[in-house]
């Protein structure tokens, strides 16, 4: 009983304590120039599978001993008896950063397997693709903040970004840069739209999940295209209009969520106060 | 104008590309991507029955509004979403009108007309109709599948699972309930009873209905304010 009491001290104490020093990083302090791709060592990766019908797909990911897996609080259905729930990252750093942003989703959860392989299922909030993506070293990523369901340890959120909370519509959501080396999860709602990059398109922000770091975006205000004045939408309706130009790739959701919360906003305001209307 | 429907059956978007010097009227804020160098305008168009001061519901002016894409000498592409879940449909029409739901409505080629003033029989109805003259595309929107009957003789349909129809098509509410009963249970379902040889296009799901369902399990105390 001894040895197993020691050996799971030994198990805990590998987990490190000091969360601030893997969610943020500055990138020129870890230039390194190699160049990186997914690595073929079975120890490292996380295995991982997308289970899929049509467009409802839920990730199912495969821990060993010792691999964490940051995980978004909200999106967990699943999980084996071998998972370990290690702890909630909150406090600290954190926690500023999101009072400051004004965010109530940024949560993350640690989880690791304790002494066999376990299975744990994720699943988005809203239906839609999981896409995987792998971080290397030159590329980073921007990400929607509400689309993020998983990430290794690894992968790290960039401070000295600034103009996160001016890319979307609306004052909720806001866009984080990821850098570092390892694996990523995401979500989108309705559905992965293959749209190819040419210098000529602009795009609607609001249904833009991510995009790598090597493609520069231009902002423009279309006042014509918006509808907060005319429709009394209060959701995503300032008509930004987003363009790229370089090489990369962008992943483009099929639906927004903001013209979902316009319709039942209101709809459900009529049936609370029906002589408002 | 060519219009391809991409990842439907689920999730349908819509890719329309335009020839030089065509115009297209889509809904407002529906808009994915476009060509960068495109004329965007928006429009209004507003029922000519009713006032604005009027306090009664049935009288108040409604408006609908619309984006004009205008493309340049080289053409364009849009990608247009509709608001909610669900498939696409496409319509060619011809010299016939067609009749749309306002909230189905998504887009339509430039040469078609669209007015406002459909007047429907029923004295407490709630919905606008829009109705489209000319000849062109239209591009409509359901919540769920779509799917289409061909009517001749009689035919008879719930009012929220309607899209569109044809005008050939008239139309009458049915009136089975006695008067007591509409005193008790007073939100009962709308029927149409449809005569004459056309098309109509029906929604699988009702909109409403599912706000109704979410809207019974509210309750105030569970609001959050910050």
């Amino acid at each position: 009983m001894a040895e197993n009491l020691e050996e799971k001290q030994q198990n805990q104490n590998s987990f490190e304590t000091n969360y601030d020093k893997h969610l943020f990083a500055r990138p020129k302090e870890n230039a390194d120039k190699t160049p990186s791709t997914r690595p073929m060592d079975e120890d490292y990766n996380v295995a991982y599978r997308i289970n899929k019908d049509q467009i409802y797909a839920v990730l199912e990911l495969e821990l060993k001993p010792n691999q964490i897996v940051f995980v978004n609080a909200n999106a967990v259905t699943a999980m084996d008896s071998q998972i370990l729930f290690v702890n909630k990252l909150r406090g600290g750093l954190l926690d500023i950063l999101r009072k400051a942003l004004g965010l109530e989703t940024l949560f993350f959860n640690q989880f690791s397997a304790n002494q066999h392989p376990g299975y744990l299922h994720l699943s988005p909030p809203l239906p839609g693709d999981v896409c995987h993506y792998f971080l290397t070293r030159e590329k980073g990523i921007y990400l929607k903040s509400d689309n993020f369901l998983a990430c290794q340890p690894t992968v790290k959120i960039d401070t000295n970004f600034r103009s996160m909370k001016h890319f979307y519509n609306d004052n909720q959501t806001v866009l984080l840069r990821l850098i570092g080396e390892g694996d990523l999860w995401f979500s989108t709602y309705g559905g992965l739209l293959e749209i190819p990059i040419d210098g000529s398109l602009a795009y609607n922000p609001d249904y833009i999940v991510a995009f790598e770091d090597t493609l520069d975006y231009e902002m423009k205000k279309d006042e014509r295209l918006s509808t907060d004045k005319l429709r009394g939408d209060v959701w995503g309706g300032q008509g930004r209009l987003c363009k790229f130009s370089g090489e990369g790739r962008v992943w483009v959701q099929a639906r927004q969520p903001n013209s979902f919360l316009n319709y039942a906003q209101a709809i459900l305001l009529s049936l609370r106060f029906p002589r408002l209307q | 104008m060519q219009v391809k429907l991409t990842n439907s059956p689920q999730m349908a978007i819509a890719h329309i590309t335009l020839e030089p010097d065509e115009e297209l009227f889509a809904q407002n804020g529906s808009l994915v991507t476009m060509t960068a160098g495109m004329n965007v305008q928006s429009l209004m168009r507003r029922s000519s029955e009713g006032g604005k001061h009027n306090s009664n519901k049935r009288f108040q002016a409604k408006t609908l509004f619309l984006n004009n894409y205008h493309s340049g000498e080289d053409g364009g592409e849009v990608y247009l979403a509709p608001a909610l879940i669900g498939n696409l449909g496409y319509y060619q029409l011809n010299s016939h009108k067609l009749i749309i739901r306002q909230s189905a409505y998504l887009a339509s080629s430039g040469k078609i007309e669209i007015f406002m003033g459909y007047r429907s029989p029923l004295k407490n109805e709630t919905n606008t109709w829009l109705s489209l003259v000319g000849k062109g595309d239209v591009i409509m929107s359901g919540f769920g599948g779509i799917y289409d009957i061909k009517v001749d003789g009689k035919y008879t349909i719930n009012c929220d699972h309607l899209i569109a129809f044809e005008n050939t098509l008239k139309f009458q509410a049915v009136n089975n309930q006695p008067s007591w009963q509409k005193l008790l249970f007073p939100n009962q379902e709308i029927l149409y009873e449809f005569r004459g040889t056309g098309r109509i296009l029906c929604q699988t799901h009702r909109p409403f209905a599912f706000a109704q369902k979410i809207g019974q399990q509210l309750k105030p105390h569970n609001f959050r304010f910050h």
